[in-house]
């Protein structure tokens, strides 16, 4: 199915584009991240316009997102409920509730790209607690920027390898999440007073 | 190292989730560069039918309107829109195979004539 729509891009472009993302910000199985690649890569090749590709793919995930968000606040806690019969989307949601409560900005944030697969879900549980809009919609627009801008952008700089570019970007994307940990669990670490004390030699 | 140890005895999970994220760093790390080595020697991507002449262009450092020249394809402005090499393909009413190979004999012309 990819290559089919991998050859739908350069006709239908920036349509095609806008509901790939639009549909896989719906938990959809649809390949955004290869397909936002390859215009870029189309791009660089001048068979697409570079911020047009990032405008059509960003404003997809955009308008995915506000579609998610509402569904969250429509159906509310019926929805929910019924999706967490499932343990593995059950699980998915724990996850994405417990980020939530914690830090709701960085969380809209972050699911955008670099933890994607929570974002549909992150959608969900925001719109159902009623975490606030324009909260949600500030985060939602940066973090589906950085996405678009990211795919987009590492396909037009990889220009004619799309497999290339997958993989440098998900190994960048890796290191960046390993980064933050290690940053975290640092600071975590070194920080608490039982780190201290052993590192000063005294018993912990 | 006696204080990492101390450190490790004191908060055990914490020091090992520490330690492993360091190596998924380093590791993720390492693969990006060997991706962008790789990347570096091997910017050339073999011809699909889902890409254009453009893009094939692009991927082999070759000027996309010298290939239609050469493989007596129509340029993009014909339709409107480019055009991938299948929809070409089907409106010769040739198998796909035929352009990818007229193509790549075209790339390979161009690129003996650069050097």
């Amino acid at each position: 199915m990819t290559d089919w729509l991998l050859g739908l891009v350069p006709q239908y472009g920036l349509w095609l584009l806008a509901a790939t993302t639009f549909l896989s910000c719906l938990a959809l199985p649809f390949p955004a991240s290869i397909l936002m690649l390859t215009a870029g890569g189309f791009a660089a090749a001048g068979d697409l316009v570079l911020w047009q590709a990032f405008g059509a793919a960003a404003a997809g995930g955009i308008a995915g997102d506000q579609l998610g968000y509402w569904a969250g606040r429509g159906f509310g806690a019926t929805f929910l409920s019924k999706l967490r019969k499932d343990p593995a989307r059950d699980r998915l949601l724990a996850r994405a509730d417990a980020m939530m409560d914690r830090r709701g900005v960085m969380a809209v944030f972050l699911s955008r790209w670099l933890v994607s697969p929570l974002g549909p879900w992150v959608n969900l549980v925001a719109g159902s607690t009623g975490y606030g809009w324009p909260r949600f919609t500030a985060a939602g627009v940066a973090g589906e920027s950085v996405w678009a801008g990211l795919y987009v952008g590492t396909g037009y700089g990889f220009a004619g390898n799309v497999e290339a570019a997958s993989q440098a970007l998900g190994s960048a994307l890796g290191m960046i999440g390993g980064a933050g940990a290690v940053v975290a669990l640092g600071y975590w670490l070194f920080s608490s007073a039982q780190g201290q004390a052993a590192l000063r030699g005294g018993k912990g | 190292m006696k204080r990492f140890f101390a450190l490790w005895r004191a908060r055990p999970w914490l020091t090992s989730a520490f330690l492993l994220s360091c190596v998924v760093t380093l590791f993720f790390a390492g693969r990006f560069v060997g991706h962008a080595v790789y990347w570096a020697n091997h910017q050339n991507e073999d011809v699909r039918p889902w890409m254009t002449v453009g893009y094939v262009a692009r991927s082999w450092g070759v000027d996309g309107r010298e290939i239609d020249a050469l493989a007596g394809l129509p340029v993009p402005e014909v339709k409107g829109h480019p055009q991938t090499l299948s929809e070409i393909a089907s409106d010769k009413g040739v198998p796909v195979a035929d352009v990818i190979a007229a193509v790549e004999a075209a790339v390979a012309t161009l690129r003996a004539a650069k050097e």
